[in-house]
């Protein structure tokens, strides 16, 4: 019996007449790199909110670690260990990258009310922050404005962001796009080095990323689960082929 | 000169009550990208009730408090009970459901304490007048609003630029999904934020009540120079909250105590006088409008 982190049963979500999620099911097994793939506007990114909590489902449920956590809101599955980075990059260019790590380094260590401490002399932004950017290599970026970084570097920053929460299960949503192919081999690397501490859920639209990281592959087509298996199953599957290439 | 020291501070503590009043409201806009009309009648709420108390308990500090909390509480429960409803809707829907509370306020105060105003004294300790420089003595009560204010601007200075609760406030102003995601309760969050500006509000309510009648409607008009202050700074902007509170209170000041003056240098003194008042009255609209077509955002426009 495999190990499974997530279940996801029967979800269903419909926008008027739009079925975005259609009875999709598909479970992720634990410390794989499971990609979830699809023509554009297969309802991936729904998915993705539907999972973190952005989106309540119609019918269905989510299950984390054999728990149900389909009525959860977004900062509590967070604090059962499901991260998430965003399709638009999402850092706060108001604030500078060391202060962004420190926010979510804060949000993660439970004394989220105790408001009243200097935010960037607590015990647990000391301890972590300097490990906590150089993972993401920005620790000699410490100081700048988050909004003054390449887009590559936000990506960086983003996703170590959701890594200090320690989560058991990173959701990383199309983390590749809009990164030039120095910026892509970078975060590869990244997300390389992550596998085998924790699970990633990765939609991708870059079919090379997708092949050279995943272990599992689920295909989705108008909200439902077409296909699931292998890379190299999925690869020889006519359905994904048909789905892919149009119909006929 | 003396004249024009006095008008400064007069512009001064007007600015500063307006601070007071646009801060929360500025919050309010920049994070939850809700339109708050009824934030006038947290104002109201804030000098009826420090009014009450303190006229039963004979201390203008327990005034304070009671006014401080009062605001503040009734902003969280309007918070929980109506705005909650109406993030996800479009600004008519915003501005007509808060339009909708500020009628309900000035009908609970007329039924809880009639349609007289009460009228609230200069505390004691505050009374008299006090000689500032050479000629020129001020009221001990205005100054002390003064000091209050920037007292006020000084901790919600700390309050944003030095903890977390700021930290995360800010985060939320640029990017709330994000916070969320990072497994702030965001929604504990807002609460929090709401609750803080009605307090601001209910903290200019009760310094305004000394000074001017205490009496149910007494909320729109102050309203109305809050978001000319708060279009003027820049929506959302707390920097630009205090920049624009502090020209607004001076123009509007110094322009009703001098255009008509200046107006007399060349223009017979009756025509001067109808021309320097309508002008001054205005005067706030035209630095208002001279804003925005130089900066159509503001002036300290925030991060979107």
């Amino acid at each position: 019996m495999a190990d499974y982190i997530l279940q996801v049963r029967n979800l269903c979500k419909s926008f008027g007449a739009v079925q975005a999620s259609a009875n999709l099911s598909f479970s992720v097994e634990r410390r794989n790199i499971h990609a979830l793939i699809g023509p554009n506007g297969a309802g991936k990114t729904t998915i993705v909110n539907q999972l973190s909590g952005e989106l309540e489902q119609d019918s269905g449920s989510i299950l984390f670690n054999s728990v149900d956590i389909s009525s959860y809101p977004v900062y509590r599955r967070v604090a059962a260990g499901l991260g998430r980075s965003f399709q638009i990059t999402s850092v706060f260019d108001n604030l500078s990258v060391a202060e962004n790590m420190a926010l979510a380094i804060l949000a993660g260590d439970g004394h989220n009310y105790r408001f009243w401490n200097h935010a960037c002399n607590a015990a647990s932004v000391k301890r972590e922050l300097a490990a906590a950017l150089s993972r993401v290599d920005l620790i000699d970026k410490a100081d700048r404005s988050a909004g003054a970084l390449s887009h590559g570097e936000k990506r960086q920053l983003e996703v170590g962001m959701a890594l200090v929460g320690k989560p058991e299960l990173l959701m990383l949503d199309e983390p590749m796009a809009g990164l030039g192919a120095g910026g892509t081999v970078e975060l590869m690397k990244l997300i390389r080095q992550l596998k085998g501490q924790m699970t990633i859920l990765l939609v991708e639209h870059d079919m090379d990323v997708v092949f050279a990281l995943a272990d599992r592959i689920s295909v989705i087509v108008y909200g439902a689960c077409i296909a699931s298996g292998s890379p190299e199953e999925i690869r020889g599957n006519p359905e994904v082929q048909q789905a892919y290439l149009g119909e006929n | 000169m003396i004249l024009f020291a006095e008008q400064i501070l007069n512009g001064l503590q007007l600015g500063i009550t307006l601070f007071l009043m646009s801060a929360g409201l500025t919050l309010v806009f920049g994070i939850m990208k809700v339109i708050n009309l009824a934030h006038g009648s947290f104002y109201m709420i804030g000098a009826y009730v420090g009014a009450t108390v303190t006229a039963a308990s004979g201390s203008f500090l327990a005034g304070i408090l009671a006014a401080l909390g009062a605001a503040g509480i009734s902003g969280m429960v309007v918070e929980l009970i109506v705005l909650r409803e109406l993030y996800q809707r479009d600004h008519l829907d915003q501005v007509l459901a808060t339009f909708g509370l500020i009628f309900f306020f000035n009908e609970l105060t007329r039924i809880i304490w009639g349609k007289q105003p009460l009228f609230m004294d200069v505390p004691t300790w505050l009374q008299g007048n006090i000689e500032i420089m050479a000629g020129l003595v001020y009221p001990v009560y205005r100054l002390f609003v003064i000091g209050v204010g920037c007292l006020t601007a000084l901790l919600l200075w700390f309050l944003f630029s030095r903890t977390r609760l700021g930290m995360q406030i800010r985060a939320g102003a640029s990017n709330r999904r994000m916070v969320s995601a990072l497994g702030v309760n965001i929604k504990l969050l807002y609460t929090l934020v709401f609750g803080l500006g009605t307090l601001l509000a209910g903290l200019a309510g009760v310094m305004a009540g000394p000074i001017f009648a205490v009496e149910s409607g007494m909320g729109e008009s102050i309203l109305i120079l809050t978001f000319v202050v708060i279009v003027i700074g820049g929506i959302g902007s707390v920097k630009g909250a205090v920049i624009g509170a502090l020209l607004v209170g001076l123009v509007d000041t110094l322009g009703r105590a001098f255009l008509p003056q200046l107006f007399r240098l060349f223009l017979s003194s009756s025509v001067a006088d109808g021309v320097g008042a309508s002008l001054a009255s205005m005067s706030i609209y035209i630095l208002m409008a001279a804003v925005l077509i130089l900066r159509p955002k503001g002036l300290f426009p925030s991060h979107d």
